[in-house]
Parts: C-alpha cells; structure tokens; sequence
C-alpha cells in the first residue's frame, strides 16, 4: 500500500472518530447527561486534533510542490473532515439548547 | 467456517481492511469470510454474519446496533488499528471473541 493512501486511513479514522463522537455529545446533551456530553466534545476534539495533523501534513506536501494522489479515499476522508466539524458546532449548538430547556423545565416545576 | 461482517459509513474504507483480513488468514491457514458493507446496507448482512465490527466512524450507533443484533457480538474497531489497517490484528482480535 503506498504511504499517502496509509495517511488517507489515518485521516479517516481519525476524522471519522472525532465526527463521532460529537454526535455521541449531543445524544448525551439529550439524556441531559451534560458530563458525559462534554466528555464527548474533548474526545472528539482529541482525534479531531489527530487527524488534522495529518491533513496539515498532506497540505504542506502539496503546498510544497509534491501532489498528492488525488482518490476517493481522499475525498471520503475529506468528507468525514468536514462532517466532524459541522457536528462540532451543531453538538454545542444542542447542548446549550438541551441545557436551556432543563433549566426552563427546573424554573417551571419550583 | 466463521463470518466476520465490516461496517462503515459508506463501506469504503473497511473494503481495504477487508482485503488485508483476509491476506492474514490466508497466511495464518485459516478459512473465514470476511465482507464490508455500508451502513444502508448492513441490517440485511447481520443473518449471515457471526459477528459484526463497526468503524471508528459508526461508534456513536454501537448501541443501536447492540440493540438490533441481540446476542450476536458487535465491537466498535480502534481508532488505532483502523487508521493503520491493521488487518491481522483485527482478524485475530475479532476471532478471539468468537472463541
């Protein structure tokens, strides 16, 4: 296997990974379980953080003059790259949503 | 003979892992049937298979699939492994919890 298509892997795993866990993060945000919720958003962040590494890695490469075999595998990884970041400000979007309700709920039943 | 089902997003990447599972057992004797699938597609796999893994990507669904697939063993595959393509390590680790 070459190398770029190894490092299309790693993006995939890694971006697919972060995208999700942020949607774990707004199930949680759901069952009101704001903990587990954050838990989620710092370990998507984590693998997140991964994964663009080496999609920086593949920019610089390019940037640099060395073209990168451009594959499906590539725009799939791209794809999930994407969709993790998308669901990052959704699942933070909900999760504040969630926690408003829960206090309006809170305030209602006093 | 053991049936080994790979699920991911749009059952692209795991077609690759699917390959390298099935040079290990090749190289380590052993009969097994290995396949991927996508997600639309993968209910319509469980009866045949013995044992589902799901990619990093789809472990938010792990419990969904826990649910649909009852005493059948579903496992979420490491982030690790998958982004290595680590095939004799998921085909010995997925054999190992078929027993």
């Amino acid at each position: 296997m070459e190398d770029n298509e190894l490092q299309f892997f790693e993006l995939i795993s890694n971006a697919g990974a972060a995208r999700s866990a942020y949607i774990e993060a707004i199930n949680w945000a759901e069952k009101k379980d704001f903990a587990k919720a954050a838990q989620a958003i710092a370990e998507g962040d984590k693998v997140y953080a991964d994964g663009h590494k080496v999609h920086f890695k593949l920019v610089q490469n390019e940037a640099a003059g060395k073209k990168n075999n451009t594959s499906l595998l590539l725009i799939h990884a791209e794809d999930l790259l994407i969709g993790a970041e998308m669901f990052k400000i959704i699942a933070e979007s909900f999760i504040k949503v969630y926690k408003h309700m829960d206090e309006e709920l809170a305030k209602k039943t006093v | 003979m053991k049936n080994i089902l790979l699920v991911c997003l749009s059952g692209m990447s795991t077609s690759l892992l699917v390959q390298k599972m099935e040079k290990a057992a090749e190289k380590n004797d052993i009969t097994v049937r290995i396949w991927a699938v996508s997600e639309a597609e993968a209910h319509n796999n469980f009866a045949e298979a013995d044992i589902v893994l799901l990619g990093p990507q789809l472990k938010f669904k792990y419990k969904e699939y826990k649910k649909m697939l009852g005493e059948k063993p579903v496992e979420v595959i490491s982030i690790a492994d998958y982004g290595r393509m680590q095939g004799e390590k998921v085909l010995k680790w997925a054999l190992s919890i078929l027993g």
